[in-house]
């Protein structure tokens, strides 16, 4: 079953094209990896799947609601990590989390809180400033906002970014888990290969703005199986697109 | 989510972010400790006046004539409030205008907005809480300046207020916070409106600067009655009527002067809060239906400042203004 259905999306930044006639269906229970070098349009589609940015052309529809006429709705069934996260510094994690939590309509704030920060085996953490924390502390944060409202559809921009390599072996745990336990479908933002293959069920490359590849991962390997890496794949689709072109 | 909910989650999160910041608090001191000075010197000179009256008094009692024929002075107690006033004007303003550029900057600056747009919630409760919030908060600070005049007025100058008096401050408070949220209202848009955010602080204090310090300045310095201390009409004796058909024989540099001040929102409060408190000594003694007959335009132009800042605000609600980046 579809949750993500987009159709024919487009978005200029003035005269510049972000998009162009963006054509993808993501179905549930999947961990969708969106490829692309930075500028291709990733996270210009990430903002109007999260109602963010208001496309210039074409559809979209997130968890059945359309992402302009119901952009509430979709933000009820949504969570977001942006790249970068940023919370209120001043504050504690706590009160960060429950800010959000109640923003979102959660109503017992602190046992969700709780259990989110079990989930992320983060407690004892709650009290501190979150000026204090390391940036992978933040990215945990993010995460625990992102899902305090269990939604249905997680997105993550470029979660690992600025990650040790033990904090991406810790965020890709917890975003299968995510995914297997809270039956969460996930569509990340990102430009690691390596990520994708360990992580993803299915992928799509973005180029300059064009959908130029969308396929599960199991097929992609399938189809390419003289490529030796996901990243020998990528190289091939893009150089494909380009001729095509 | 309801939007009554976000927007109250909101509105309670402006009131404790600002009474941690350490900007808003040096400022709302600042402020304290200038009304408080004023307030006392004011205070300590009007015990020192009804002392004086009450020495001469009894110097007459003891010479053996009799008190009456000492007349009995009219003492204005709210007249001690035209400091007050006057660093309302100014310096709440420029509360005004920090808050309303945090509201919209902490959010902005540190993109939390991203975080927060995500939400369930829409403008009316992101604006609307936030314009709430901060509301609150002036009447918070307004309150303690109110409660400290009656204390110290009380207190220091022994002066029993009148149920009339109490309500004149009373309005006089209500309208400060109507300017003063005004001000809110107008860094908040401003800060909305440019993408760079200092650029919205120096518009905001630009504005400042020259309607609040500049024009009305200019105004007064124009005024023919300011040319004398105590005023030109009222060394000269002049009644109100013979003031103008002076004033007529100058019609177009008083409309000139006039349309200066009538620009400034600070002018509109200040004439409207100088007669309602009856710091202006024609509205002395004059009930509530005179002076709000006379000053109806300043009520309507600073109600209006105020209405069109929270309107703006609203409009200019927009995602793509609050989001740093694409």
């Amino acid at each position: 079953m579809p949750v993500i259905k987009i159709n024919g999306l487009g978005h200029r930044y003035g005269n510049q094209a972000a998009l162009n006639n963006l054509n993808l269906i993501v179905l549930e229970g999947e961990i969708f990896g969106f490829l692309g070098h930075n500028g291709a349009g990733k996270t210009t589609t990430i903002n109007i799947l999260t109602t963010l940015l208001t496309q210039t052309s074409g559809t979209a529809e997130v968890a059945g609601f359309n992402t302009i006429s119901q952009s509430r709705q979709v933000r009820q069934n949504i969570g977001y990590l942006p790249e970068n996260v940023m919370f209120y510094d001043n504050l504690t994690a706590f009160e960060n989390l429950a800010f959000f939590a109640k923003l979102s309509g959660v109503t017992d704030i602190e046992e969700k809180i709780f259990e989110v920060l079990d989930f992320l085996d983060f407690r004892g953490i709650e009290n501190k400033k979150m000026g204090e924390f390391s940036k992978g502390m933040r990215q945990r944060i993010g995460i625990a906002q992102a899902i305090i409202h269990k939604p249905k559809v997680l997105f993550l921009d470029e979660p690992t970014s600025g990650l040790d390599p033990m904090g991406i072996k810790n965020l890709r745990e917890i975003i299968i888990r995510l995914n297997k336990e809270k039956n969460m479908t996930i569509f990340m933002n990102t430009h690691l290969l390596s990520e994708v293959a360990l992580t993803c069920t299915s992928i799509g490359v973005l180029s300059r703005g064009h959908l130029i590849y969308n396929d599960t991962l199991e097929n992609t390997l399938k189809k390419f199986p003289s490529e030796a890496s996901l990243e020998d794949i990528y190289e091939h689709v893009e150089k494909t697109a380009k001729k095509i072109k | 989510m309801r939007n009554s909910d976000a927007f109250i989650v909101i509105a309670k999160k402006e009131y404790a972010d600002a009474v941690k910041n350490v900007l808003f608090l040096t400022l709302v001191s600042f402020l304290l400790g200038l009304v408080g000075i004023s307030l006392l010197v004011a205070a300590f000179n009007f015990q020192s006046q009804v002392a004086q009256y009450n020495q001469a008094l009894e110097q007459i009692k003891q010479s053996g004539l009799t008190g009456a024929m000492l007349e009995e002075p009219q003492y204005y107690p709210l007249q001690m409030l035209r400091g007050t006033v006057e660093y309302l004007e100014i310096i709440g303003a420029i509360i005004g205008i920090i808050l309303g550029y945090l509201a919209i900057a902490k959010e902005k600056g540190a993109n939390t907005a991203r975080l927060l747009l995500s939400r369930p919630l829409g403008g009316v409760s992101f604006v609307g809480g936030k314009i709430f919030g901060n509301s609150l908060l002036i009447l918070s600070v307004l309150g303690i300046i109110f409660l400290f005049i009656i204390v110290s007025i009380s207190g220091i100058g022994h002066v029993l207020f009148s149920q009339l008096e109490l309500l004149k401050l009373f309005l006089a408070f209500l309208f400060s916070f109507i300017y003063l949220v005004f001000f809110f209202c107008f860094a908040m848009l401003l800060t909305l409106f440019f993408r760079s955010m200092p650029h919205a602080l120096i518009v905001a204090f630009s504005v400042w600067l020259v309607f609040v310090l500049i024009i009305p300045q200019i105004g007064d310095t124009m005024d023919p009655d300011n040319q004398v201390p105590g005023g030109f009409f009222n060394s000269m004796h002049m009644t109100q009527d013979q003031q103008k058909r002076v004033i007529a024989k100058f019609k177009r540099y008083e409309n000139f002067r006039n349309a200066m001040e009538e620009s400034s929102v600070e002018k509109h409060y200040e004439r409207l809060v100088f007669a309602t408190l009856g710091i202006k000594d024609m509205y002395n003694d004059k009930g509530l239906s005179f002076i709000f007959k006379d000053k109806w335009g300043d009520l309507v132009w600073v109600i209006g400042y105020c209405i069109m800042g929270a309107i703006l605000s609203f409009a200019l609600f927009k995602n793509g203004r609050l989001l740093n980046s694409p």
